[in-house]
């Protein structure tokens, strides 16, 4: 009987402890969770994952390179509700370049680039006061590949 | 014959109970995320939460993904001894030049397996498994990667793809084991060498190359990647890369500017295109002093222990 407890005990704190780490580590919640882009496209090491609260902005500052389209999604629990993303410029006044409230915070967008420039994505989530105290991850998964322009000129022949 | 049934009785309860449990505490399957509920009455003194948990994140492309945007528009041919050779190794005793080396070893990687030169990257991975474990890098599968590129050596594609996975491996084990301060020294380090091997892939300078031209946009990456060495300058092993970064951007900051404005459109396809921005240029001064700098940096690091 004493073994069987000490397994049962075993396996509960097992089964617990593995859970929590999952919870505290975001890390991989954007491949995992966020809809990716067509093959075409590769995927970019700016991707990245954070932990949210409700009410909550945060600004991720990238570079995109000239000649080359990309692709932006996020994911995030539902308990943070409707992602809002906005594509801005990075200078001081941080012209807002896209916005996807704009389009019923759908949760990813593409757009190509004519010259190297550093942007900010600014993803915010809704105040709740049901989950304030609450951390939830939330993904922001970047892919790219050439403009589609260059590669259809370089196709010649079959 | 009564002791026995009891005993089998609390045998079904415990196991009942346990389930019990076990299911209470793990998530429905089409509701992953709720573990993070978890969270919420845990008070974990946890790095990791803090640093998941704010407001600013610098992020810049991967060496790979810079080689691979220089490499696009001209013909650069390969040069061997670009790379820091893997009998360097043993050279690098403490723990700084470990990490920077690391980062050098792993650009060397992503520039070798660009010009498909499968064999030699292959000798580099074993000296990056060799730092690993030096760090107590623990990255997870090394062993099968490694069986893998042995048996792939005559399959050029399947190196490609299994060293690109071992790399994405890599950066998961970093970020997710609170290593995002030793990923950052090793990032520098891979510029570094990435713009070491960029620079000196172009024989001289010539005003309208477009290679130059991609080496002088590497400002805005140099600038993100000091923003985000700065989060970890509480960690003295940051400092000297730290300088490093400092001395490189004073040079891209003398680069003149064209500013146009940004303009934003929809294509045929309903995509958003954005046009505009700022242009640099970088003279031929400025391209001999930042060769000049970048030799230097770039042979400290590989020549010595710190």
């Amino acid at each position: 009987m004493k073994y069987l407890i000490h397994i049962t005990s075993v396996l509960f704190f097992i089964s617990f402890f593995y859970e929590i780490s999952k919870a505290q580590n975001c890390a991989d919640y954007h491949v995992e969770n966020c809809r990716w882009a067509d093959r075409t496209y590769l995927y970019s090491r700016q991707s990245r994952s954070a932990l949210f609260t409700p009410g909550m902005k945060s600004v991720f500052n990238i570079i995109v390179y000239g000649g080359e389209e990309y692709y932006i999604s996020v994911s995030a629990h539902r308990k943070l509700g409707d992602i809002r993303v906005q594509l801005k410029e990075n200078n001081e006044k941080q012209t807002i370049l896209y916005d996807n409230a704009d389009f019923k915070y759908e949760d990813y967008f593409y757009f190509k680039n004519a010259i190297t420039k550093k942007m900010i994505v600014e993803v915010s989530v809704p105040e709740n006061e049901k989950y304030k105290d609450e951390k939830f991850c939330l993904g922001v998964l970047i892919e790219f590949r050439r403009n589609k322009v260059e590669e259809e000129d370089n196709q010649l022949g079959f | 014959m009564y002791n026995k049934t009891f005993l089998s009785r609390k045998i079904w309860f415990s196991l009942f109970v346990t389930l019990l449990l076990i299911n209470c505490c793990k998530p429905a399957k089409n509701n992953k995320e709720d573990t993070t509920s978890f969270i919420k009455n845990m008070d974990f003194p946890d790095s990791i939460q803090q640093r998941q948990l704010k407001n600013n994140y610098y992020q810049f492309p991967s060496a790979k993904e810079m080689f691979n945007y220089i490499k696009q528009e001209e013909t650069l041919a390969f040069n061997p001894n670009l790379t820091n050779p893997v009998s360097h190794y043993p050279r690098y005793v403490d723990t700084k030049s470990k990490i920077l080396n690391l980062g050098i070893y792993l650009a060397d990687i992503s520039y070798l397996t660009l010009y498909k030169e499968i064999n030699k990257a292959s000798e580099y991975l074993e000296v990056v498994h060799k730092l690993y474990k030096d760090l107590r890098i623990e990255v997870p599968f090394t062993d099968q990667f490694i069986s893998r590129i042995k048996d792939n050596l005559n399959n050029e594609d399947s190196l490609v793809y299994i060293s690109e996975q071992y790399s994405d491996e890599f950066y998961r084990y970093m970020y997710s084991n609170n290593k995002e301060h030793i990923l950052a020294t090793v990032s520098a380090g891979s510029y570094i060498e990435g713009l070491y091997i960029a620079l000196n892939l172009v024989d001289e300078y010539k005003e309208n190359s477009s290679v130059i031209q991609k080496i002088a946009e590497q400002k805005y990456t140099f600038e993100n990647l000091y923003q985000n060495l700065n989060e970890f300058n509480d960690d003295s092993n940051i400092h000297l890369t730290l300088q490093y970064m400092e001395k490189i951007l004073s040079v891209y900051n003398q680069l003149e500017t064209k500013r146009k404005p940004v303009k934003t459109s929809k294509n045929e396809d309903n995509i958003l295109v954005i046009d505009g921005g700022d242009e640099f240029f970088m003279s031929r001064s400025q391209f001999y002093e930042l060769k000049s700098l970048i030799n230097q940096l770039r042979k400290e690091i590989i020549t010595k222990s710190f």
